[in-house]
């Protein structure tokens, strides 16, 4: 079984360079919440409620493509 | 400014902060809090965060049993810590239609106010901002959840309260081991 958590609202600053005011986000996440069930354990913990029972994440209906953390626009390295 | 912490405790308390001066001491009444895998599924555009997490109470935490009976839980709780030093708190009722009213806390002693579930509760610090909702939220044990903000005196000397979310609370320690408690949620928005 899936389920989806939504929300929609306007920004509370506008997108950067926009002179028409907030832009409405809608932020979306599916999940798997009957995984856990089937799942093993990894040092007594469930391995099936981890990640992969998250099935997506979407803003504006677009899916979110991990990506290598940035800070002030400088790339970090992927942590060890 | 979000920071998303699940807690569970066993026996008598509930250190939230994970303070280890303030750990009780070893043996037989070893009774720290130890934190649930979070299962996060976060998403963010600019300055709006959905923030999901899905807690098990069939976790055997650091891979141990805490009690000699098993995985009992007198508290579960997703914790929201927040700046204590908010010169503003505001607490909107839900539907967001009405205005809120300011939300009085004393900075001194600890404190807790009960907030309705729905609601959106705000701080201002300084010239930022911040607002949040817990829209959706799962009760472990049978039990229905509710919201509180406190003030401990563990974290206060350290400038933080909470938006506590509980699931699941009780002075019987219980196990919460039922396949209703395996995913159990937690859903906040921030701005």
């Amino acid at each position: 079984m899936e389920y989806t958590e939504a929300i929609e609202g306007g920004g509370i600053n506008p997108p950067e360079g926009s002179a028409t005011g907030a832009q409405a986000h809608r932020l979306a996440v599916r999940r798997n919440l009957t995984c856990i069930q089937v799942g093993g354990l990894v040092a007594n913990q469930s391995t099936h409620t981890r990640w992969n029972c998250l099935v997506q994440r979407t803003v504006n209906g677009s899916s979110v493509v991990p990506g290598h953390l940035r800070v002030n626009g400088v790339p970090l390295a992927p942590l060890p | 400014m979000s920071n998303v912490t699940s807690q569970h405790a066993t026996q008598r308390n509930t250190h939230s902060y994970g303070i280890w001066r303030q750990y009780p001491a070893g043996g037989a009444d070893i009774d720290k809090a130890s934190h649930l895998a979070l299962h996060p599924g976060m998403v963010q555009s600019r300055n709006m965060l959905l923030a999901t997490v899905a807690l098990n109470g069939r976790d055997i935490l650091d891979n141990f049993l805490l009690t000699p009976a098993g995985n009992l839980y007198t508290s579960m709780a997703t914790n929201l810590l927040l700046p204590l030093e908010a010169t503003e708190v505001f607490l909107i009722p839900a539907g967001g239609h009405t205005a809120g009213h300011a939300v009085r806390i004393p900075r001194d002693k600890p404190f807790t106010v009960d907030i309705p579930l729905g609601s959106t509760l705000a701080l201002r610090v300084g010239r930022g901002a911040f607002a949040c909702r817990v829209f959706a939220l799962d009760g472990a044990g049978g039990q229905k959840p509710h919201l509180q903000l406190k003030g401990d005196a563990n974290g206060m000397p350290f400038g933080a309260m909470r938006l506590v979310c509980y699931h699941f609370a009780s002075a019987t320690p219980t196990n919460l081991t039922s396949a209703a408690d395996s995913h159990v949620r937690g859903v906040h928005r921030g701005y």
